[in-house]
Formats: structure tokens, C-alpha cells, sequence
């Protein structure tokens, strides 16, 4: 059985129920309208992230249910990221962004994990001067802040 | 797409934010801090709440104090934005012992400070030590201490530069909630302040460790006790000649930032003392706001004060008790020193005189400009800033960034106002030689320059008319003009109007048209006096400024009566939230002093001096523009 998921700029995806029901969003929605084949539409989702989103889904169609742990520890690890979802993850800075967006619209939590776990790699390890560059972000201090920081942060440029 | 792609981090949900940071250790909570403003706010929280979590309470935690977030699930967030709190009950409870704790910090006091921060974190009882001692002796509290304590803690041996920084770093900001002078009465000649808090004397909090505000009557046990840390230094109401002592101890505040001096005339002959003093020894002082307390600043001693910046200013502010004039307006302007730092300049005061050639260098010089007004909180009759179109149009502006323009544009020929109620022709200057063919271009000229700043958020088009002149006995409203008894509006537009003080104060509108014979004779008028603003109409070029997507407030000054229907539907059509200070405010007689939007920008609120002003309700009737719209 397949569903027609319709992106922010109206383009049709056909996929397989049981991919498409990886989003817990859609799970639900398909739930709650039962036997249907209207499209669903996906507003906040472009089909360029959508198509990426329905890669992953394809990709882990088989992968068991993630069950939210209580005692889950909240220092989680960011260096157990799979290598097929490292890969996956190798898109442009702003794709990033979408992707972790859509995820968590469509509250598929094992994307939105990998997604967090790329951005805090991205940071890790690196100067302030190393984050700007990667985000792209002006330096913005004022010129005495900036002096401070200078003045007081030899530890972390020659790290 | 209907929303804008999230280019940056801090555009990501909360709740995906948070989900980041327990991935990160606490040194890169630290390193993100310093990356920009907007990553400071974020992170800042993050990375104190992982010096509260790895004291004893959250040590099981640890992997060498590695540890970012202490306590688990969707809470964790609610609980770091808590600790900016912890950060300052921890300083107030550490002023209760006094002295002691500000200096050396006693194992007892840090234990004490360390309880309470683990109190807001919901690890330990509350309360315990908080505000014992009721009246301490002159408490300082400098970065040291705090530092100390809690690097003393146990889980914090490291000392680790981030730790410095961070901790300066959030000291110099955290703005005041409240302007200092809101706490007690500042007019300490009419009626003495009822025994000044120490709260009064110094700003105890977090972020204002290093910064005093004063309004005591002996200054100087104040400023002895003060730590060589201090940036900010707020001077005013001090009428004790004691206050001189105050300039040696100037000398050893080498990282003052920002200082406001409200100086009464006991003082006066020490500013040159008190510039030098400032401009040697305190080489990052780039904020600055001064005023006189009893009697106005001179020119003179305005300039001298402008001098006392090594660096630059960054902000200046002159307040309504001074005299800017041309001395003043040189010691902003000549030499460039100020135009490449300055960011924001304001001028309250009626006095002021800034020649219009020197507003054009600035304005093509400064290219961190930001905000530059000068409208007098007595606008009832003191003009404002003005710059001649004839020097705006020479060369192109370099404060790109201008988001404020209080400045009156002038000196535009208007050979279109020129018909009487008795039909016969204007003839003073500004009526004739001009065509209508250069008055267009020059006016398209100034859209031009201002259409340009495509920041810019507050602009005034129009001038009121309140040059002090007697003739007019001060601001001229409709009711003084006599319109009702038949003057004209092209009387008021006319300097070379016949009203002479009689004809308003009797009333006589119907006499004013038969003795004009002095029209012939009104070469002698000085300029200022001429009606001579921008015509605001569409065809002279108001469709200039359509790229000025960010305009909130348009103030037209006197002038609303001359914006047709057409106009003033194109700018609404143009910016659908404007705020057009329109018609005179009617609450308050003449519209005079601010209500009517003097002091829409939140911005100055913190470079106010006090003065007398803190007292009236509109000088506290701060007005968010961004919040408004």
C-alpha cells in the first residue's frame, strides 16, 4: 500500500506506507483518517528535503522501533552516528537546518538524532574563530569585549 | 516557501537547541559562547550551569567534570536559565558577610555561596545564609570573589581561562533592568534623599559588579572601596565639593568604558582636570554622557569633556543641561577620531548649534553611524538639529547603517509657497531667484541621500517652526497664528510675514495684511527663520524613500498640514506600521516635550542622567518601536 505525501511547492511522492509511517506525524494522521488515498500535505516540508527525508526512511523501513528510554543518559554520545547516516548527512549547512526541521515536524526521532549529532560534531574541537567560519557567523562582540576575549583566550586558539 | 530557510543556529527551535547542547562538553559550551552576541545569550547559561553541576550534588555525574547539563529530560533547559539566578542570589548572599567575603571569601562564606547555588538547582535547602546581616559596611563585590568561589568549589580546581572570560565577559553586560535613578529622589537640593540605600550607591548585581551609580553625599568612602575592575561610573547629584576627590581616584580605574557625569558647579573648574585625567588614564572610555546639575555645561567645557575619549566615542550623549555649539560640535567632528567610532549620538538640550557643514563630514565620515538625533526635550521652543540640503547633497553619506535621523533638513528654496489671502506675490529671498525646476532637483537630491539608508527606522521630514522669536512669543500653534481671524497658512509658511507680536497677542488677524510693507525689507531675516523645509509631496521626490522597508516613525514636526491626502495615503500604502508624530500632541499644550515620541527608542534609556527629568512621568514613558509595530 503506498501514500501520496505533496511538498511545500506541490510536487507528489509516492511512497510505501510503511516508509512514510516512520513519521510519527503521518502515522497518526493516517490513523486518524483511516482507509484513504488523498494526499497528504506536507506544508513546511520543500521537496528537496522531503525527498532527502523519504531517502532515510527508506533506508531504515526495517529498523525496530525506537522506544524512548526513561533513564536514557543525557550526555548522549554524538560519535555513534552510523556510517550509511554520516554519509547522509554530508548536505550543505542550510539542508542541514531543513532537514533537522522537517524531522522534527514530522517527529522522526532517529533523524532528528543524527541530525543534533552532526551539528554538535560540526562544533566540537573548535575555536570560536573555526565555528564562525563553519556557520558563517559575524563576530559581533564590541571592540572591548572582543579585546577581553582576545586578551583572555590563547587556550582556546592554540588548541 | 512561507518561512525563511534557518541559516544559522540560533534560528533552530528551543527544544532542538537544547538537544544539541547535552551533546557538547562544557569547554565547547564555553568556545560557543565566544563565537558571537547571539551565541553568548545561548550558551552563556549552558556553560555556568555546568560549573553548578559538577559541584558534590552532580560530581556522580562525571567524567571529569565533563558534564553540561545536570539532570536529565525535557527540564533540563528550565533548569539552566535558572542559574543566571543562582549567579545572582550567590552575589547578594556573599555581600551579607560583608567586606570579608568581597575580598578573601572565608571557607564558611564559599560554602555558603556554594549552597546556594545548588539551592536553585533544587539540590539543597534553600535559603541558608541568605541576607543575614542587614546592614553591611560599604560591600564590594568584584569579579575576584565571585571567581574564587567558585572555582573554590570542589569539582572546579581547574582554572581555566574560559572560566575568566566568560566571567568578565557577563559582568560588562546584563544591562540594568531599571534606570539607577528610579530608586530614590535625585533632586537632593530640594528635598534630601531619605538615608540612600547601599543599593543606591552601588550596583550590586550580577553584570554591575564593576559599575557604580552614585547619588550619595560622600562620594568619596564610595569610590575608595571601588575595585580597579570598575567600567561604568555614574556621577550625578553629588553636590558635595568632596566630589573633587573623586579625580585621583579616576586614576586607578583603567578599565573604565563608560562613564556619565551630571556635574554641578563646584566641579565645573575641574573638568579640564577631570578630561585629562579621563583621556590618560582610562584608554577604552568610549561611552560618555554629560550634563550640567544646576547650571548648563558651556560650549567650552561640553568640548572639553567630548575630548577626554583617547579612543573614540562610541556613544555620546549631551543632555538638556548644556550648551553644544559649535565648540562641541568641533570636538565631535574635527580631527575623525570620533566619526570612525562613533555608533550613537544624541543631543537633548535647547542650546544647540551644530554647524551644518560639520553634520555633513560626520555624516560622510562615521560609517558605524547608527543613531544621530538632536531634538531638545523643550521642543515647545528650542529648534532642533538642522542641516542645510545645500551641504547634505555635497558627497555621499558613509553611515550606511543610520537606523535614527533626528535632524531637520533646511534651506530649501520654496518659490511655491508664494500667494496671500491678499493675493499679492511673497517677495523675501526664499520666494524668488530659485525655480521651481531647482527646487525639485535639489529636493530629489535629498531623498536620494536618505533613500539610501535603507536601516533607517525613525526620520523627521518636516521643521517646526519654533525659532524663539519673540515675534512669536515662542512656538507658533494655530491658535497663536490666528488663523481663525484670517492668516493664512502661507502667512505662517512666509518669514517674511507681516505678524508681529501685537497682531498675535490681540488677536487683530484681520489688520495683519495692510501693513506689509516691510516685506520689501526682509533681507536682513536670518535663515533659520525661513520656512523652508522639505515639501513632502510626491512630485518633489517623497517616492525616493520606498526603499526604506524598515521606517517606523515619520515625524513631520510642525509641517503635517502641508501632507496632501495623496501623500499620506502613499505612505501608508508604503509602510502599513508607521508611527507619523503627525498633529500636535493636544495633551500637554504644545506638544512639546517627548510625549509625542522625542523618546521612542528604548536605546537611550540606560544613557540618561538623571537630573531633574527622572522625576516627570514622560521622561520614564519609554516606547519600544519594535515592540509597537
Amino acid at each position: 500500500m503506498t501514500v501520496i505525501l505533496v511538498s511545500s511547492d506541490n510536487q507528489d511522492f509516492k511512497v510505501d506506507k510503511e516508509v512514510a509511517e516512520r513519521s510519527i506525524l503521518i502515522k497518526n494522521m493516517l490513523e486518524d483518517v483511516g482507509e484513504s488515498d488523498s494526499p497528504i500535505p506536507l506544508p513546511n516540508v520543500t521537496s528537496a528535503v522531503l525527498t532527502k527525508v523519504i531517502e532515510y526512511c527508506e533506508h531504515h523501513r526495517n529498523d525496530p522501533v525506537q522506544v524512548p528510554e526513561e533513564t536514557d543518559d543525557p550526555r548522549k554520545r554524538s560519535n555513534d552516528i552510523e556510517e550509511w547516516d554520516m554519509k547522509f548527512m554530508q548536505v550543505d549547512q542550510e539542508m542541514l537546518f531543513e532537514i533537522i526541521l522537517a524531522a522534527n515536524y514530522l517527529d522522526i526521532k532517529p533523524l532528528l538524532d543524527v541530525g543534533c549529532k552532526t551539528v554538535a560534531n560540526i562544533i566540537k574541537g573548535k575555536t570560536p574563530e573555526e565555528i564562525r567560519k563553519a556557520f558563517n557567523i559575524v563576530n559581533d562582540f564590541t571592540p572591548e569585549e572582543e579585546a577581553q576575549i582576545k586578551k583572555e583566550n590563547e587556550w582556546a586558539e592554540d588548541r | 516557501m512561507g518561512r525563511q530557510a534557518p541559516g544559522s543556529f540560533q534560528d533552530l527551535p528551543q527544544e532542538i537547541q537544547d538537544m544539541i547542547f547535552v551533546l557538547l562538553s562544557r569547554h565547547d559550551a564555553a568556545v560557543c559562547a565566544l563565537v558571537c552576541q547571539a551565541w553568548f545569550e545561548i550558551f552563556a547559561p549552558v556553560f555556568l550551569d555546568s560549573l553548578v553541576s559538577t559541584s558534590p550534588a552532580g560530581a556522580g555525574l562525571g567524567d571529569g567534570g565533563d558534564v553540561v547539563v545536570g539532570g536529565g529530560g525535557g527540564g533540563a533547559w528550565q533548569e539552566v536559565r535558572t542559574v543566571l539566578d543562582a549567579y545572582q542570589r550567590m552575589t547578594t548572599w556573599l555581600l551579607s558577610q560583608g567586606q570579608e567575603g568581597g575580598k578573601n571569601g572565608s571557607d564558611t562564606a564559599q560554602q555558603g555561596a556554594h549552597d546556594e547555588v545548588s539551592a536553585n538547582t533544587g539540590k539543597s535547602t534553600m535559603g541558608r545564609g541568605l541576607l543575614q546581616a542587614s546592614e553591611p559596611v560599604i560591600p564590594v563585590i568584584s569579579r575576584d570573589s565571585v571567581e574564587q568561589v567558585l572555582r573554590n568549589s570542589d569539582g572546579l580546581q581547574e582554572q581555566d581561562k574560559e572560566t575568566t572570560t566568560l566571567l568578565s565577559l557577563l559582568e560588562r553586560r546584563s544591562s540594568p533592568s531599571t534606570p539607577p535613578f528610579t530608586s530614590s529622589s535625585p533632586s537632593s537640593s530640594s528635598s534630601p534623599p531619605l538615608s540612600p540605600s547601599i543599593q543606591d550607591e552601588v550596583e550590586l548585581h550580577l553584570g554591575r559588579a564593576a559599575a557604580i551609580s552614585m547619588m550619595s553625599r560622600d562620594p568619596a568612602s564610595v569610590l575608595g572601596s571601588l575595585p580597579a575592575t570598575l567600567w561604568r561610573l555614574v556621577l550625578e547629584a553629588v553636590e558635595d565639593e568632596q566630589v573633587t576627590v573623586f579625580i585621583p581616584f579616576l586614576r586607578q580605574f583603567y578599565n573604565l568604558i563608560e562613564i556619565h557625569l551630571c556635574l554641578p558647579v563646584t566641579m565645573r573648574s575641574y573638568i579640564k582636570e577631570i578630561a585629562e585625567t579621563l583621556s590618560t588614564s582610562c584608554p577604552a572610555l568610549n561611552v560618555g554622557v554629560f550634563g550640567g546639575q544646576d547650571l548648563d555645561l558651556t560650549d567650552q567645557e561640553l568640548a572639553t569633556l567630548i575630548g577626554s575619549s583617547a579612543g573614540g566615542w562610541r556613544i555620546l550623549a549631551a543632555d538638556t543641561h548644556c550648551i553644544f555649539g559649535p565648540l562641541s560640535a568641533a570636538a565631535v567632528v574635527v580631527g575623525g577620531r570620533h566619526a570612525r567610532t562613533l555608533e550613537n549620538f544624541r543631543v537633548t538640550t535647547g542650546s544647540l548649534d551644530f554647524p551644518s557643514p560639520m553634520i555633513q563630514e560626520l555624516l560622510c565620515a562615521a560609517t558605524r553611524l547608527k543613531r544621530f538625533e538632536g531634538r531638545s526635550f523643550h521642543r515647545d521652543w528650542a529648534p532642533m538639529i538642522h542641516i542645510s540640503a545645500k551641504d547634505l547633497v555635497q558627497g555621499e553619506w558613509a553611515c550606511k547603517d543610520l537606523e535614527t535621523f533626528h535632524c531637520a533638513i533646511k534651506d530649501i528654496p520654496r518659490p511655491d509657497i508664494k500667494t496671500r489671502k491678499n493675493g499679492r506675490p511673497l517677495v523675501g529671498r526664499m520666494h524668488r531667484g530659485d525655480s521651481m525646476e531647482e527646487s525639485f532637483r535639489l529636493q530629489r537630491l535629498v531623498y536620494e541621500q536618505l533613500g539610501r539608508l535603507r536601516k533607517l527606522r525613525e526620520l523627521v521630514l518636516g521643521y517646526r517652526s519654533c525659532d524663539g522669536d519673540e515675534r512669536f512669543g515662542g512656538f507658533v500653534t494655530d491658535e497663536d497664528l490666528g488663523w481663525e481671524q484670517g492668516i493664512t497658512e502661507a502667512d505662517y509658511y512666509s518669514a517674511d510675514s507681516p505678524i508681529s507680536s501685537s497682531n498675535i497677542k490681540d488677536g487683530a488677524g484681520s489688520d495683519v495684511d495692510e501693513g506689509n510693507e516691510q516685506d520689501e525689507e526682509d533681507e536682513d531675516m536670518p535663515t533659520r527663520l525661513l520656512y523652508d523645509c522639505l515639501a513632502m509631496s510626491l512630485e518633489s521626490g517623497l517616492e525616493l524613500l520606498r526603499g526604506l522597508t524598515e521606517l517606523k516613525w515619520l515625524s513631520l514636526e510642525g509641517t503635517s498640514h502641508c501632507v496632501k491626502e495623496v501623500e499620506r495615503k502613499w505612505m501608508a500604502n508604503q509602510w502599513p506600521g508607521l508611527f507619523l508624530e503627525d498633529e500636535l500632541d493636544e495633551g500637554d499644550g504644545r506638544g512639546g516635550s517627548g510625549r509625542g515620541g522625542v523618546l521612542r527608542d528604548v536605546f537611550w534609556k540606560r544613557f540618561m542622567i538623571c537630573g531633574y527629568h527622572a522625576t516627570e512621568p514622560w521622561y520614564n514613558n519609554w516606547v519600544d518601536i519594535e515592540a509597537n509595530t
